[in-house]
């Protein structure tokens, strides 16, 4: 019917209006108000957990993992096949770096006797040139990496602050060799610290260490030697990977992707992105719950209104729709609301959190100066001594803040939708009946 | 003889309780002449305002068959019978039944509107009808504004804004003192042909009654030889 949408949309307002005017307004702005909060939340929670989880992922692929991971049959990285191989994928137009490496496993002890585990990267000299992306994540700028310094290692800065030592000083590493005629034999190997890398990621910080294959052969290595091979966009790995075998002719089962190799930890992040999700999403339905009952209650006292409406010649769908679009007014603009706070609130978290620390430090000096107590007001959200980040990390996602958009105006569209359904249900004769 | 509007055949209708069935309606055959007014008078609870309700497609008759003009409502649906309600009838009911958040300008406006006109077109026509029917001076006012007889003629302007081809009534003069129920009886018989609608009317008035051009009386569901 012609115009259908738009005398709806008139009762509707009218209702609105009416309602306003005799102060029934509080439920429509506490339901809008409980569908902001959601949506605010949503969006807050996912954009620091985004930033903290991207952070850790783009560590871990541009530091450890790699976005294909090579195994390679030589353990000489001077090897024929290593060497030629990341030639040929430097030449590919997919790949940004192509890097041989081999890990091993030692203890690092420092001048004070504290021992520490660290996982130690046996790379070229020239790793840093090859792959400048890895140089940028450990923030050491373009400064050679890991150098030519024979003996020299790069290590994290929060091992280096648990070993104690800087640049140019000494740490032990031990060594473990293993032959039928002398059994088992035990050994430390003294190596330079040369650099001290800081990724952001405790992990790395704390555990792991750069040497060159040079110097990796006092420890037994290189051994188990991968190529790592950074893409232009690391989401084309799965492709890439199987044009592998018949370009280049590797065996399949030497080939891994990043989506692979890191499977467990990405779907735990994922996993707890999901229930922090649902979680916080339960607040959409508490919400919804609300509109339902407040809408259910609105739609019997209109009956008399909804009869009249359909005897005038209202079909009982675009009388349903009067509420339905009470519902989508409720959460369009609760979800608006809430998208513009939390937006707000996400590219400035720091601030906030800033904002909130300078507000509690000066209540509590306030509380010492009454008291005549001493307070130094030093609070701190996110205190160094429990976190290890310099600041909150925050990263939106189109995709995500659509669907938590959609969900807050759904969730109170499709409340109404259900409490109207009583709309559909009886004639106009049924309300109207005089007799 | 005019060509009839309204034909009723066989006409039943059933309401079933837990604990009964009542007939309403039963076998109610009934003619009306376009352009004519009509009367159905009876006793309270006779099937009166269930025979309005059919005619009007605010119910579904039970069995039989119930044309008004094109409009076979026996086999119209849900949404034929709204384009029913919105096209060719008006509806007169004993109260007055004006939405209480609109005022009488929007009240009357409102059916022209859900029928497809522009607001302004809508609210246009609504304007000058209840000028003519003496409320110009009053529709901005809300129902709880006006008097009973102010408010009843604001719904027969409602009735009429689409320029109905059938008017039905219940009751119209039900709720109003003598002087209002006679103005408001005046309106009706008055206008309805003016508008060349036909006009079918439920009273308990004996004299409304006898105004009209077709009397039929409804006893225990049904139509009495007149």
């Amino acid at each position: 019917m012609k115009g259908t949408a738009s005398w709806a949309a008139f009762v509707a307002l009218r209702y609105f209006r009416a309602r306003r005017v005799k102060g029934g307004a509080a439920s429509f702005l506490l339901a809008a108000l409980g569908i902001a909060v959601g949506t605010g939340t949503l969006v807050v929670v996912l954009g620091v957990m985004n930033g903290f989880q991207s952070g850790f992922i783009d560590s871990i692929l541009e530091v450890d993992s790699h976005h294909v991971r090579i195994s390679l049959a030589a353990e000489d990285p001077s090897g024929q096949e290593p060497g030629l191989l990341a030639d040929q994928l430097r030449e590919d137009p997919a790949v940004s770096a192509a890097l041989p490496f081999a890990d091993f496993e030692t203890v690092a002890l420092g001048p004070s006797g504290r021992a520490y585990p660290l996982r130690v990267k046996a790379l070229p000299e020239d790793a840093g040139t090859r792959d400048p992306a890895l140089t940028d994540r450990l923030g050491l700028g373009s400064a050679p990496f890991p150098g030519s310094s024979p003996g020299g290692i790069v290590v994290g800065a929060e091992l280096a602050r648990q070993l104690d030592v800087l640049p140019g000083d000494e740490v032990s590493l031990l060594t473990v060799r293993a032959s039928a005629e002398e059994g088992v034999e035990a050994s430390t190997v003294r190596v330079r610290v040369t650099e001290v890398f800081h990724s952001g990621y405790y992990a790395f910080d704390y555990g792991l260490g750069f040497v060159t294959f040079e110097t990796s052969r006092a420890f037994g290595g290189p051994v188990n030697l991968v190529l790592g091979v950074k893409l232009k966009d690391r989401f084309g790995d799965e492709g890439f990977a199987e044009r592998l075998p018949s370009r280049y002719g590797l065996p399949v089962d030497r080939i891994v992707t990043w989506r692979t190799y890191n499977r467990s930890f990405f779907g735990a992040l994922r996993m707890e992105k999901t229930a922090m999700m649902l979680l916080v999403g339960l607040i959409f339905l508490v919400v919804a719950v609300n509109i339902f009952h407040s809408l259910r209650r609105t739609v019997f006292e209109k009956m008399e209104d909804i009869a009249v409406l359909k005897a005038l010649g209202g079909s009982a769908r675009t009388v349903r729709s009067i509420f339905v679009l009470d519902g989508l007014v409720t959460g369009f603009l609760g979800a608006t609301c809430g998208l513009a706070a939390g937006l707000a609130v996400t590219m400035n978290v720091n601030e906030v959190f800033a904002a909130a620390e300078a507000l509690v430090n000066a209540v509590l000096r306030l509380g010492s100066a009454l008291s005549r107590a001493g307070g130094s007001g030093d609070f701190q959200v996110f205190s160094p001594a429990y976190f290890y980040l310099v600041r909150i990390p925050a990263r939106v996602v189109f995709e995500e803040i659509l669907f938590i958009y959609g969900a807050g105006a759904s969730s109170a569209a499709a409340a109404a939708w259900a409490a109207s359904r009583r709309v559909l249900a009886f004639r106009p004769a049924e309300v109207l009946r005089n007799e | 003889m005019s060509e009839a509007i309204i034909v009723c055949e066989d006409l039943s209708k059933t309401f079933k309780t837990d604990a009964e069935e009542l007939h309403i309606l039963r076998s109610v055959d009934l003619t009306v002449e376009a352009g004519s007014t009509a009367s159905i008078t009876g006793p309270s609870g006779c099937g009166k305002t269930t025979l309005l309700s059919i005619l009007g497609g605010l119910d579904s008759p039970g069995g039989g068959r119930v044309r008004v003009g094109p409009w076979n409502l026996h086999e119209l649906g849900e949404d034929g019978l709204s384009e029913y309600r919105s096209s060719f009838v008006g509806f007169v009911f004993q109260f007055h039944y004006l939405l209480k958040d609109f005022t009488a300008l929007e009240n009357v406006a409102l059916p022209a509107y859900m029928r497809g006109l522009s607001r302004a077109e809508a609210f246009d026509r609504a304007a000058a009808l209840l000028a003519d029917l003496g409320l110009g001076d009053r529709k901005n006012q809300y129902p709880g504004k006006l008097s009973g007889g102010e408010r009843q003629r604001a719904a027969i302007a409602r009735a009429l804004v689409n320029r109905p081809s059938v008017i039905l009534a219940d009751e119209p003069t039900g709720n109003l003192d003598e002087a209002n129920a006679r103005a408001v009886e005046d309106l009706l018989l008055g206008l309805a042909p003016g508008y060349g609608a036909t006009l079918v009317v439920v009273t308990h008035d004996a004299r409304f009654a006898s105004r009209t051009d077709q009397r039929f009386r409804l006893t225990e569901g049904e139509i009495e030889a007149p």
